[in-house]
């Protein structure tokens, strides 16, 4: 049940109650930002090369679990990361220009990190989408993130091809000078002894020379397709990245801005309301419980004496207005009307 | 200073009072519940006089259609105080008196008691005349004191002039011996009382009274105060309290909805 003092207070001070309520939300709406942004989107294919070594290849799924798309997504966001892909990115897409100083070049970065998202759109689709002020700006952005990760990859794949050459024309280098030991120990072997060749004879250390070289040759020619192997990897790098990583969608130029969220439109506002209102809340249940003022029953509850009744106050009315200039000052007539008792008129008298 | 205090709410209490006297004839006394039902009453409750009391005069309501007699078993002298200045003591104390003199034909005396700001006799334009004080100081007689309405059974006796002391007269014997005279001449007498918490005399001149009512203010009389008459007055016999100019903003459906109590 409602204590009759709150209503009270509630009724004399509904505007205290209405101004919060109303004027938060407008606060709000007033002071609001009014962002205008644009979204470009760009879309990539995305595959992973049946029958070649996963391992060193840029993106790549490492496992089965992961798709392709999942995996060039976790990559360009850790690039993203990245002070230096951001330098790149910023520079490529005009955020900054050639030696711009570090704080520059940190805000850039902060921004590219704000306003670029990478995400998986299917199990081979990954898109860049990419929120600026102006259509060019976001359109730029996503043109250059997507380039520079194009070329990383590119680079990167390169550079891994190369140092997969490398090992193997080490390895290989080694080997053939294994070979070469052990086909030197051989023709040693039978320049000491003769018939150690012959096949009709069983030489035991001759056979053993002899498999030693065999064994040695077999590693030096898997080292050589191997090597070939890795110098067509290297060779066809560029293509590798073309097949692994293909822009499907380039990026779009919005025409439209992005339109305004729910959450903005109306949540805040609405968030704006419910502050509001518990603020006249607030105020009208504090000035209830200051209120020790007697303006009911209810308020001389517990004390020993009786609530006999209550005298309205009368306003003055139009009709009470003409009643009075008609009938003048009934109070004042009735009090000029009071003679003295005849003993006052003596006893003044006296 | 104390007069000054009072002359500003005066004009606030005149307002009041010609409207109810122009909505009424008399008065605008509306009750909530029937005064029968209260004990501390019960000094009248056999009559009609406090019926009449609660007679619902507002201003939807039809004034009694005849005067009708009362018939008390003894007379009663009443009191009415409230804790501060500008509660409504004193138009409460008029509303009554008048109430039970035009409507039921009673014989009333009005007395100013409040020595401090003399207001009952301020209101009907007998500000500087020879009063109570004068009687008790052996001026004048009572009945020389005694004003009379030609229209109604009542009779207003004023404050005085006599610069005596308030709490020197309440302790006065010789207020008793008036307080019993004029209950010999009237079937009611009505005293308005000095405000409780603002002179000492208002706790002994109650005692004087068979009852007292106290009239506190809507929104302007704390708890606290009321506390504080309430053992100021534990020695007289407190009838109970009157909310005087009582406004309410609440509307009917809203009283209706949430039940509010009255």
């Amino acid at each position: 049940m409602i204590p009759r003092k709150f209503a009270e207070i509630a009724f004399r001070r509904w505007w205290v109650l209405l101004i919060p309520t109303v004027l938060a939300p407008a606060v709000i709406l007033t002071f609001q930002p009014k962002k205008v942004e644009y979204a470009s989107v760009a879309t990539a294919w995305v595959s992973r090369i049946e029958g070649v070594e996963t391992t060193g290849t840029f993106g790549q799924p490492t496992d089965s679990q992961t798709t392709p798309a999942g995996a060039q997504v976790q990559v360009l966001g850790d690039l993203l990361q990245t002070g230096a892909f951001r330098d790149e990115v910023a520079l490529a897409s005009g955020l900054t220009i050639e030696g711009a100083d570090q704080r520059a070049r940190e805000q850039a970065g902060d921004l590219i990190t704000e306003r670029v998202q990478v995400f998986e759109v299917g199990p081979n689709l990954m898109g860049v989408r990419v929120v600026a002020p102006t259509a060019e700006g976001a359109r730029a952005l996503a043109a250059a993130v997507i380039a520079r990760f194009q070329e990383r990859a590119l680079a990167e794949g390169a550079r891994e091809a190369q140092t997969v050459v490398s090992y193997f024309e080490k390895q290989l280098a080694l080997a053939q000078d294994d070979l070469a030991k052990a086909q030197a120990e051989a023709a040693a072997y039978i320049k000491a002894h003769p018939t150690a060749a012959d096949k009709t004879k069983v030489d035991v250390d001759y056979q053993s020379l002899q498999g030693k070289v065999d064994s040695q040759t077999k590693v030096v020619d898997r080292l050589l397709e191997n090597l070939q192997d890795a110098r067509l990897n290297a060779a066809s790098a560029s293509n590798t990245a073309s097949a692994t990583f293909n822009v499907q969608d380039q990026p779009s130029l919005p025409l439209l801005p992005i339109a305004e969220s729910r959450t903005q439109k109306y949540g805040y506002p609405l968030a704006g309301l419910v502050v509001g209102l518990s603020i006249a809340l607030g105020y009208l249940y504090a000035a209830y419980r200051l209120d020790h003022t007697i303006r009911s029953r209810e308020d001389v509850a517990g004390l020993p004496v009786m609530f006999l009744g209550a005298v309205p106050e009368l306003k003055p009315r139009h009709r009470l207005r003409l009643l009075r200039r008609g009938g003048g000052n009934f109070a004042r007539r009735v009090a000029v009307s009071i003679p003295p008792a005849p003993e006052a008129a003596e006893g003044e008298a006296a | 200073m104390i007069r000054d205090t009072y002359r500003r709410e005066r004009e606030e209490l005149l307002e009041a009072i010609r409207e109810i006297q122009l909505l009424s004839g008399l008065t605008e006394l509306r009750f909530t519940e029937p005064m029968t039902n209260h004990e501390p009453l019960a000094l009248a409750a056999n009559g009609p006089g406090f019926r009449g009391f609660k007679a619902m005069r507002g201003s939807g309501h039809p004034r009694p259609p005849a005067v009708r007699e009362l018939s008390t078993p003894r007379s009663v002298a009443i009191g009415v105080t409230s804790p501060g200045y500008a509660d409504g003591k004193t138009t409460v104390a008029i509303a009554l008196a008048s109430c039970l003199a035009q409507d039921f034909a009673a014989q009333v005396t009005l007395v100013d008691a409040d020595f401090h700001t003399a207001s009952v006799s301020l209101e009907y334009g007998l500000e500087g005349r020879k009063g109570l004080a004068d009687v008790l100081d052996g001026e004048v007689s009572l009945p020389a004191v005694t004003h009379r309405f030609l229209r109604a059974p009542l009779s207003v006796v004023t404050a005085g002039t006599a610069a005596s002391s308030p709490s020197r007269i309440a302790r006065s014997e010789r207020l008793v011996e008036l307080i019993d005279a004029m209950k010999a001449n009237s079937g009611f007498v009505v005293m308005d009382l000095p405000a409780t918490l603002k002179s000492m005399a208002a706790p002994v001149l109650a005692q004087r009274c068979d009852g007292v009512l106290i009239v506190v203010r809507d929104g302007r009389t704390t708890r606290k105060e009321l506390e504080r008459t309430l053992e100021l007055h534990k020695d007289a016999n407190v009838l109970g309290i009157v909310l005087n100019r009582r406004t309410s903003r609440i509307p009917g459906w809203a009283e209706r909805l949430f039940e509010l109590a009255s």
